[in-house]
């Protein structure tokens, strides 16, 4: 749960920004460019039947947690869809249609539910796409089930590998998973900044796991050598063990696969025992705010992951995702609400979705839906950005931004390294 | 020297186990009830002490004192309200009833402040201390010291006072001393009262180290049911020993393998209480009907 939790936070640079702007800008979706032609001529033949879709309706639907622990991601995650969603539609919907959300079932984190809604959406309701669609339990669950129904799924959000690798044609992942960033913070750990000695202390989880395979994959294309790696628990405080053996290994580089409180206790340790090793760690835990009031001087030098830019709080993309959210979405006490992280990645689920249905033209059917997505080269929404997808590549995102924490006017901060993407080489 | 180091960390880890296993054995010895809330009535105690640092803006110490009676009066409420009309009710019912308050509490403070991690103030600051090449930090020293005192407090408030020999009778056989003359209700309440005192301590100590979210003693609480069961679940020092010793196993075993870290832990506990059943320190509890 943390995992993901922690996985949208690095949007907060994003949506952090965006707040309070209202200004009108120009509208980059194009969503309804073409005049709605709701009845067809009685003489036409009967089309083959695509599931969910009609000359005035297309379904989709998923599955985001509203109850318990994680109920505050999974609302505004669902919030973020359904306002773009309810902006296209009042603007015509795509092709005529309109999109109609059947429902976001509330699976309340957990795989069994998930998968049976998965399932449920699917035969009884028959939606034309899953989205969206949130958490890693569910998405584990689901995956062998939507490969073997080959219904079209957008942004499973999550970072574990399974999202892109091994590619699925229909599912097209959007945030970057644990392998591949990993390999990212590998290449920049020894060749940008000459840390040639690595060591990974990861966490005894998925996570933890892929992350540690992309790191030792990746640390031999470029030129280092990874001296110690060691796991440790969710939840672990001791990281007595781990921090000595990475010091008298000589690592001049840690990378720290593991959630926010972990990094935070190895840094703190690492301090203490005064290892001056480079940390550097997944996006999952690049949070400008909380991140350096937990760790405080401790993350002084850390790097962190990133998938998006940090935004210019005046950008037009910006100021138009704040006036749309907020003209869709009403809070208890009747004011527009401001989006969050983790709408945002709602919100991006569906300029994919609404992307696909454009792309795929009138006569809509999963295979063109699938194959317009396929075809999406360094596309940029309004809050989706740089979104490419090819044959046997399903990643989304391959761009990545990274962070550094440091000390400016004795405040931590984090600031970006670097504006244009940093792939890998 | 790192085998210096680890055991010195461990036993800074094994306090805060130690601490958290101090209240679990109070009021199992008191009330024959494993209390499977403990961990959240530590959670909510510290969750208090923070609001009353951060939004009231008191001292350290004044926040300290004030969630302390504060979970003074939760856990004795906890055992008016929940405790006492199930005494007559099977321990599982018991049991039970504490696994609810646990879903409870942790679902109540979710609801109040939030699920996101939140930075908890240390009581004492300062930079580590290095002798001989090992490195404290004042937070290790004091947990443990607190540790120390409180498990030497309540050994002899057990021994030597009426009121430790009102709690010992009560547990013994809770009939017999009410004929006897004990206040039983008031002593549990009492026992309540100390274990949610004991809980809140340990929370606020280990929120410095762990950060402070509404699962932040989920964890740790498991790690105390061990080191409570390692040192008999009945006595006092046994907890404190079996924590210390349950933290330094932990980093020594880390050392060979990391991901056994956890397993192999458990399973020398396994193996203890097949030679040992009682526990380290523990006494042979004849079942109560």
């Amino acid at each position: 749960m943390k995992r993901f939790m922690a996985g949208l936070l690095s949007l907060v640079m994003v949506a952090g920004l965006a707040a309070g702007c209202s200004e009108p800008a120009k509208d980059t979706t194009k969503a309804p460019d073409t005049a709605p032609a709701a009845t067809t001529p009685a003489d036409q033949p009967k089309k083959v039947e695509v599931p969910g879709v009609t000359d005035t309706t297309v379904k989709v639907g998923g599955f985001a947690a509203q109850s318990g622990g994680v109920a505050p991601i999974g609302i505004s995650v669902r919030k973020g869809f359904e306002a773009y969603i309810k902006y296209v539609n009042d603007a015509g919907g795509v092709h005529g249609r309109k999109i109609e959300i059947v429902k976001v079932v509330d699976d309340e984190f957990t795989a069994a539910k998930a998968l049976a809604a998965s399932k449920e959406l699917v035969e009884s309701d028959k939606v034309f796409a899953m989205a969206p669609v949130l958490g890693t339990p569910g998405v584990q669950a689901s995956m062998d089930y939507w490969v073997e129904q080959n219904i079209p799924v957008v942004y499973p959000m999550t970072g574990i590998e399974q999202t892109a690798h091994p590619a699925k044609k229909n599912v097209f992942a959007v945030q970057p998973n644990n392998y591949d960033e990993a390999k990212i913070l590998t290449q920049y750990a020894i060749q940008d900044l000459g840390k040639k000695k690595v060591a990974v202390l990861w966490q005894n989880t998925d996570m933890g796991k892929q992350g540690l395979k992309g790191v030792q994959d990746q640390v031999k294309a470029s030129g280092g050598e990874l001296v110690y790696e060691a796991a440790h628990e969710l939840k672990a405080v001791d990281f007595a063990t781990p921090v000595l053996n990475a010091k008298a290994k000589g690592a001049e580089a840690v990378i720290l696969y593991t959630t926010i409180a972990e990094s935070v206790g190895i840094m703190k340790e690492m301090q203490k025992q005064g290892l001056t090793a480079v940390p550097l760690t997944s996006y999952v835990n690049a949070d400008p705010v909380n991140l350096p009031k937990l760790a405080g001087d401790a993350a002084v030098g850390l790097i962190t992951g990133g998938w998006v830019p940090v935004a210019d709080p005046n950008s037009p993309d910006i100021k138009k995702f704040n006036e749309v959210y907020g003209k869709y979405i009403i809070g208890a006490d009747g004011k527009p609400e401001a989006p969050n992280a983790y709408s945002t990645a709602g919100w991006i689920a569906a300029e994919l979705l609404v992307k696909g249905l454009q792309d795929a033209g009138k006569d809509l059917t999963r295979e063109k839906f699938v194959a317009a997505l396929e075809a999406l080269k360094n596309w940029n929404g309004i809050m989706a950005k740089d979104i490419s997808y090819g044959p046997g590549d399903r990643r989304g995102s391959t761009a990545f931004y990274l962070n550094k924490v440091e000390k400016k006017d004795g405040n931590i901060v984090m600031l970006p390294i670097n504006t244009q993407p940093y792939r890998l080489k | 020297m790192i085998l210096a180091q680890q055991i010195i960390s461990g036993l800074a880890t094994g306090s805060l186990y130690a601490l958290a296993a101090l209240g679990l054995v109070l009021i199992f010895k008191t009330s024959d009830v494993v209390n499977f809330a403990q961990g959240e009535m530590a959670m909510f105690g510290t969750f208090v002490a923070f609001t009353l640092l951060t939004s009231v803006g008191l001292p350290f110490w004044g926040a300290f004192l004030l969630a302390l009676i504060f979970a003074a009066i939760f856990g004795a409420g906890i055992e008016r309200i929940v405790l006492r009309p199930l005494a007559k009710a099977p321990l599982i019912s018991v049991m039970i009833a504490t696994l609810g308050l646990f879903q409870i509490i942790n679902g109540v403070a979710g609801w109040i402040w939030g699920y996101e991690l939140q930075p908890f103030p240390t009581a004492l600051s300062g930079a580590p201390i290095t002798v001989a090449g090992i490195v404290f930090t004042m937070q290790n020293l004091m947990n443990i010291g607190v540790a120390m005192v409180i498990m030497f407090g309540f050994f002899l408030l057990f021994k030597f006072s009426i009121l430790g020999v009102a709690m010992r009778a009560v547990a013994e056989n809770r009939t017999a001393a009410k004929l006897m003359g004990v206040p039983t209700d008031r002593i549990l309440a009492l026992t309540w009262g100390l274990g949610g005192i004991l809980a809140a301590t340990a929370g606020i100590l280990t929120a410095p180290v762990t950060n402070l979210d509404i699962n932040f003693m989920a964890t740790l609480q498991i790690k105390a049911f061990t080191a409570g069961v390692l040192g008999g679940f009945t006595s006092l020092p046994g907890a404190v020993i079996g924590g210390l010793a349950l933290g330094v196993l932990e980093n020594l075993v880390g050392q060979w393998n990391s991901q056994l870290q956890t397993p192999f832990a458990f399973g020398l506990i396994v193996l203890v209480l097949v030679i040992r059943p009682a526990g380290l320190l523990g006494t042979i509890q004849k079942k109560k009907v």
